[in-house]
């Protein structure tokens, strides 16, 4: 860990001789900077302790020229009583040409349009992640080892957008009936493929589709040959409107993931997972006066439902009320009110809140 | 077969709604008046294509060396075309 800490401090520090350097004199055709953003969360739950949470999360980006680049992040988090460390992404990539962008490395999830675009906490309206992406719920892999293409295309006053990948892939537990996305090695010799296609009819409207397949099963197992498949659509809508003085920001998201059924001990039983979230946002950016214009209210509904037959079978459904308070463009408070119920089949449901203050800054 | 039986879990009747909400959406956006998307200047590239996931940053924010870094990361994070990346570049660069 300490290592770790000093390798990132070096770079850190060496991202600012960079930053003066390049300032101050001759600043060469490589490219250099630090990004990235940081948090700290107050969480007051119901039957629970209140506790504070903390992150930093540098992105180091390095370019030779305008085709090749370098991205990676690592995140140093403080939640849960421990303390994690873990390299968010590290990928290389070389603009191949207008239209297409080659890939290579550790890389955010291309076909879960939240992950890969909107789990930042400065990004994010909310200081949590939806059920359906947390790493609890096993829904989605939040990022992948292996290689992806990707680019964009106009068609008049439309765009469409595109991702293909493949990585080491998910692997199966087959006693959860979860997947496992720690995949730092494949358990057999399939990789995961996967994409994302999107269509922008105009600019304020997104509307998204992203699949991914793959074996799970250890190659030695009696599950080599189960295999996963997992959809989702995602929509976003974001606008302008001027009798609101502000923007409105919609957007929603829905997965499905479909292990099959071996019909082998413990796995005998149909294994499909669904989980999602709907989000709606005001800031009213243009209203009159300091406090208004910083000001913004969002409201979210999150879900998941695993199947009745699996160990974890609780099906979660969450309301979130939020509001925000912005400091600049990229920092802001976030005050979050939150009611979640737990349904367990058979059983009545029960429910408990929770409060989550944030300050979160993007850099 | 394998693929038929994937798809009798799709819910048609929340595909419906879904499908409803989308067209409408759809509908009320395209009464605004749009720009082929190689005619968009710099300035409104920035606007829609940075906006549409976070706060747009003021130009004067970064250097002009670290625009050209953090639009190249952009460009591929959010898929935009050269084009796009080249106008937003030039015109956060141009505003400096």
């Amino acid at each position: 860990m300490r290592q770790l800490m000093l390798i990132v401090t070096t770079i850190f520090l060496s991202g600012i001789a960079a930053n003066i350097f390049a300032q101050d004199g001759n600043a060469g055709t490589h490219k250099f900077m630090l990004a990235g953003l940081g948090q700290t969360s107050f969480i007051s739950e119901q039957n629970a302790n209140s506790t504070i949470e903390t992150a930093f999360e540098p992105i180091f980006l390095y370019s030779v020229n305008n085709n090749l680049l370098f991205e990676g992040e690592i995140e140093a988090e403080i939640e849960d009583g421990g303390q994690a460390f873990n390299l968010e992404y590290a990928q290389l990539l070389y603009v191949v040409n207008d239209y297409l962008t080659f890939g290579g490395g550790k890389f955010l999830n291309p076909s879960n349009y939240f992950l890969e675009r909107l789990h930042p906490a400065w990004i994010n309206k909310f200081p949590d992640m939806p059920f359906f992406v947390h790493e609890d719920t096993k829904l989605q892999a939040p990022t992948h080892i292996g290689f992806q293409v990707r680019g964009g295309i106009p068609a008049g006053t439309m765009k469409i957008e595109y991702a293909a990948y493949l990585g080491n892939g998910p692997v199966l537990m087959p006693d959860e009936g979860l997947l496992s996305f720690d995949n730092f090695g494949d358990n057999n010799s399939n990789k995961v493929v996967g994409g994302r296609v999107s269509f922008l009819p105009v600019p304020q409207l997104e509307v998204g589709y992203g699949v991914e397949t793959s074996k799970v099963g250890d190659s030695e197992s009696d599950f080599a040959d189960v295999n996963a498949l997992s959809n989702t659509v995602d929509f976003t809508y974001t606008t302008k409107m001027n009798a609101l003085k502000g923007g409105v920001d919609v957007r929603a998201q829905a997965t499905w993931l479909n292990i099959d059924n071996p019909q082998i001990a413990p796995l005998t039983y149909d294994n499909l997972s669904k989980g999602g979230y709907a989000q709606i946002a005001y800031h009213p950016y243009n209203a009159d006066g300091p406090f208004l214009k910083n000001v913004e209210i969002a409201y979210r509904f999150d879900w998941v439902d695993p199947p009745n037959e699996a160990p974890s079978n609780a099906k979660l459904t969450r309301s979130s009320f939020g509001l925000n308070y912005w400091l600049s463009t990229s920092s802001l408070f976030k005050f979050t009110y939150e009611t979640a119920s737990e349904e367990l089949p058979g059983e009545s449901s029960t429910s408990s809140d929770r409060f989550i203050g944030q300050l979160a800054i993007g850099f | 077969m394998k693929l038929i039986s994937k798809i009798k879990h799709v819910d048609w009747k929340k595909l419906a709604v879904a499908g409803i909400v989308i067209s409408l959406f759809i509908i009320v956006a395209s009464c605004a008046s749009s720009t082929p998307i190689l005619e968009r200047p710099g300035a409104q590239l920035w606007g829609e294509n940075c906006g549409h996931c976070h706060n747009i940053r003021p130009p004067k924010s970064l250097t002009d060396s670290e625009w050209d870094l953090a639009v190249l990361h952009m460009r591929t994070r959010a898929s935009l075309t050269a084009d796009e990346a080249r106008k937003i570049a030039e015109f956060l660069k141009s505003s400096n």
